[in-house]
């Protein structure tokens, strides 16, 4: 759906923060994009979103490229949206109705079919008890569900998802994985994570990114034994990997399938 | 990003004029008779018209002023609920409508100051319902003009800027307190000495706490200034010289 | 820390009608400064500590400790006012210094009762409807009396980034008394100023950040309610 086709994008100042960058979102049902701080991931994401115009190259939706008129970019922005690190920035309100009901009242959807979509929204992430909480009162965990909710209510056809589980406790980690996993049945999905066995498991295609190049690509578990990329970018092993690799098990793709197999 | 360097300059005027909403002197709940909780509040209407007036100037010409300018609320709030050291040991919140934005003039300031006046009074039990015009008045009102307009004078001579900002908000802060004191004179004039005597005997009440914590608001607002020229020359941030 | 924002939330009368107990507390108000009376005082105060701590439910010593934060102010002005200073003896008590007299009239006294009844009345009023309605619910009231939408859209984004703020400041703040901030008037002086340029930063570095994300969420410029 959504292809980067070998996008330049440079800071006000000139510097290069991204080069020469394709990505193609067609590769995989969760792609995944991974890389150190710094790398140029939340430039590349906001590139897609087309909140940022790259300096050379095109972003393409069904093979057009995008138009950053303001119309435009308003019907581009109801197919892909985003779910960013940090919840805190995308609540506004102070009640999580008024704040998931929010992007659909800018489009003038009516107030019957906003109830309904929020609660469907609520209920995907597992967070209807929180309707009509004051969102300061809410936990780390819970207003990260309800920021994702918050993007899945635009029901947009494809999501990125910056960091999803950084802060979040083992359980609360496991429950997003879950509520990831479920959307990419319908969704495409852009994840960019710090966590390599989140990675490994969740996503089909991964791209390396580092200094704002694309050091590498390719499907999960090939990525993962490639030794050079893994040294350059400087990123760990997921421990499936590991133990394929020192304890000469065959590689697995998820904790399940190796439970499921031992003997 | 022009935008948002002449936003930025526009906070950070406000956060050095006045810090008067933030510490200044509130008339608390109740105090006032409804006559002088109605007159004042009647004096700070127009002002507070106006700075609506402003306001839906601002937001039409940019739509993510609103954004801005509920932060720097929720940052002048927060001022608010803050403890200001205090060299006699007492603990006193400061008032930090310092923020009058030059770009938005002060009566923008008037409509943030009022609604965080508002929130101080319903969250915070300082302040009043009742005396919210009383304290519009001197908090919202005349203590950012006075700050802005000291803030705005001295910029023309060469006087060390550090200096002007001291002065701008610890008499801004002053100000406030002087207001607050008249406004306590007229209603309660003294039985000997009538509002001339009621006025001295306030101000002289309240001068050992206040007149403390002007000088602590000022050495703040000076030292935040610094703090943020320090930055905007390592580049941290870009706001223009004023 | 907003101790007064949790109760609002969690009281028993939460999510009762907010115009109602809006009107009842106008009333009061209305009554307590125009009605010089101390026993309407008195009675109006009982009937809202009772509708607040009983009804419904703040712990009677919580209920106290709120009421007790302005009180500095009102023990100073009250003196203040009952004290006069005079060359001629028109006090009912009073003490004599060099040539002047210094002391209390029946007036001075008088209206001092009616402030502190009125105070105490008002406040008791005015913390009701603090204590027992959630913000999110007083919008309501404020849309109802048309209050400008601007203005409503400012209460409802500063209430929200009061929070946000409150809770950097503090985690600021703590880091800051680790490493002994506020040790002393000239420490804290610095730490305190320092805590102000991070808050303020904040401002502008969240400012840029949440117009990116308004513009995913299809902002249009109005912060729309659904009544």
């Amino acid at each position: 759906m959504i292809k980067v086709e070998s996008i330049d994008y440079k800071y006000e100042d000139g510097t290069l923060a991204l080069k020469n960058v394709s990505i193609d979102l067609d590769k995989g049902k969760v792609i995944g994009l991974i890389g150190g701080n710094g790398s140029g991931k939340s430039t590349l994401f906001l590139n897609i979103l087309g909140i940022l115009k790259p300096s050379k190259g095109k972003i393409k939706y069904n093979n057009e490229p995008i138009k950053y008129d303001k119309k435009s970019l308003r019907d581009y922005r109801q197919k892909v949206t985003m779910v960013f690190q940090d919840p805190d920035k995308q609540l506004f309100y102070s009640k999580v109705y008024d704040d998931m009901a929010f992007p659909l009242r800018n489009l003038d959807i009516a107030e019957d079919e906003i109830k309904e979509k929020v609660n469907a929204s609520l209920a995907e992430v597992k967070a209807l008890d929180l309707i009509e909480k004051p969102t300061h009162f809410l936990s780390y965990g819970q207003k990260k569900r309800i920021s994702i909710g918050g993007a899945l209510i635009m029901d947009s056809k494809v999501l990125l998802l910056d960091e999803p589980t950084s802060g979040l406790d083992p359980a609360m980690s496991k429950e997003v994985k879950s509520i990831i996993k479920n959307l990419s049945q319908e969704k495409r999905i852009v994840v960019s994570s710090h966590d390599m066995d989140f990675i490994y498991e969740a996503c089909d295609y991964i791209y390396i990114i580092s200094k704002g190049e694309i050091l590498g690509e390719g499907v999960a578990e090939d990525v993962f034994l490639d030794k050079d990329i893994l040294e350059k970018s400087g990123l760990e092993k997921p421990w499936l990997v590991k133990i394929h690799e020192n304890l000469n098990l065959p590689l697995y793709k998820s904790e399940s399938e190796l439970l499921e197999n031992r003997d | 990003m022009k935008n948002i360097k002449y936003l930025g300059l526009s906070v950070f005027l406000l956060l050095l004029s006045t810090p008067s909403i933030s510490h200044g002197m509130h008339i608390m709940e109740g105090f006032l008779p409804a006559k002088w909780a109605i007159f004042w509040a009647v004096l700070a209407l127009p002002f507070l018209i106006l700075g609506l007036k402003n306001i839906n100037k601002l937001f039409k010409e940019d739509v993510n002023a609103k954004v801005l300018l509920g932060l720097a609320g929720g940052f002048v709030f927060v001022l608010s609920a803050l403890k200001i050291p205090s060299v006699t040991g007492s603990c006193s919140h400061p008032t930090g409508v310092g923020l009058g934005a030059i770009l938005f003039g002060p009566t923008v300031m008037t409509v943030i100051g009022t609604i965080v006046l508002l929130f101080q009074a319903l969250l915070l039990a300082h302040g009043g319902l009742t005396t919210l015009g009383a304290n519009i008045f001197s908090m919202g009102i005349v203590g950012p003009i006075i700050s802005y307009g000291i803030f705005k004078g001295l910029k023309k001579t060469n006087m060390n800027r550090t200096y002007v900002t001291f002065l701008a908000a610890a008499l801004g802060n002053l100000a406030t307190y002087c207001i607050t004191a008249t406004q306590l004179a007229i209603a309660f004039p003294d039985p000997a000495s009538g509002l001339v005597g009621s006025l001295m005997k306030f101000l002289t009440v309240f001068a050992v706490t206040q007149i403390p914590l002007a000088i602590v608001e000022g050495l703040l607002t000076a030292i935040v200034y610094n703090l943020l020229i320090e930055y905007k020359e390592k580049g941290v941030i870009s706001i223009e010289n004023i | 820390m907003l101790i007064i924002d949790k109760y609002a939330y969690s009281n028993r009368l939460a999510d009762s009608d907010p115009f109602l107990k809006f009107i009842v507390v106008v009333i009061a108000l209305a009554i307590t400064t125009t009605i010089r009376s101390i026993y309407i005082n008195i009675m109006i105060f009982a009937m809202m500590s009772f509708m607040t701590t009983k009804v419904a439910g703040i712990p009677l010593d919580k209920y106290f400790r709120i009421l007790s934060i302005p009180m500095g102010f009102l023990l100073i002005s009250t003196i203040t006012i009952l004290v006069s200073v005079s060359k001629i003896d028109i006090f009912v008590y009073s003490i004599n210094m060099f040539d002047y007299y210094i002391g209390i009239t029946i007036s001075s006294m008088e209206e001092s009762i009616y402030i502190v009844t009125r105070v105490v009345a008002s406040m008791g009023a005015a913390f009701f409807l603090g204590l027992t309605t959630p913000l999110n619910n007083l919008v309501k009231v404020f849309r109802k009396l048309h209050l400008p939408k601007s203005i409503i859209e400012l209460i409802v984004l500063i209430y929200r980034s009061i929070f946000i703020f409150l809770e950097e400041a503090q985690e600021i703040h703590t880091g800051q008394e680790l490493k002994f901030g506020y040790s002393n008037f000239k420490n804290s002086l610095r730490s305190t100023g320092l805590l102000l340029r991070s808050l303020f930063l904040r401002v502008l570095l969240r400012y840029k950040e949440m117009v990116i994300i308004l513009e995913c969420k299809l902002y249009d410029g109005e912060f729309k309610t659904g009544d």
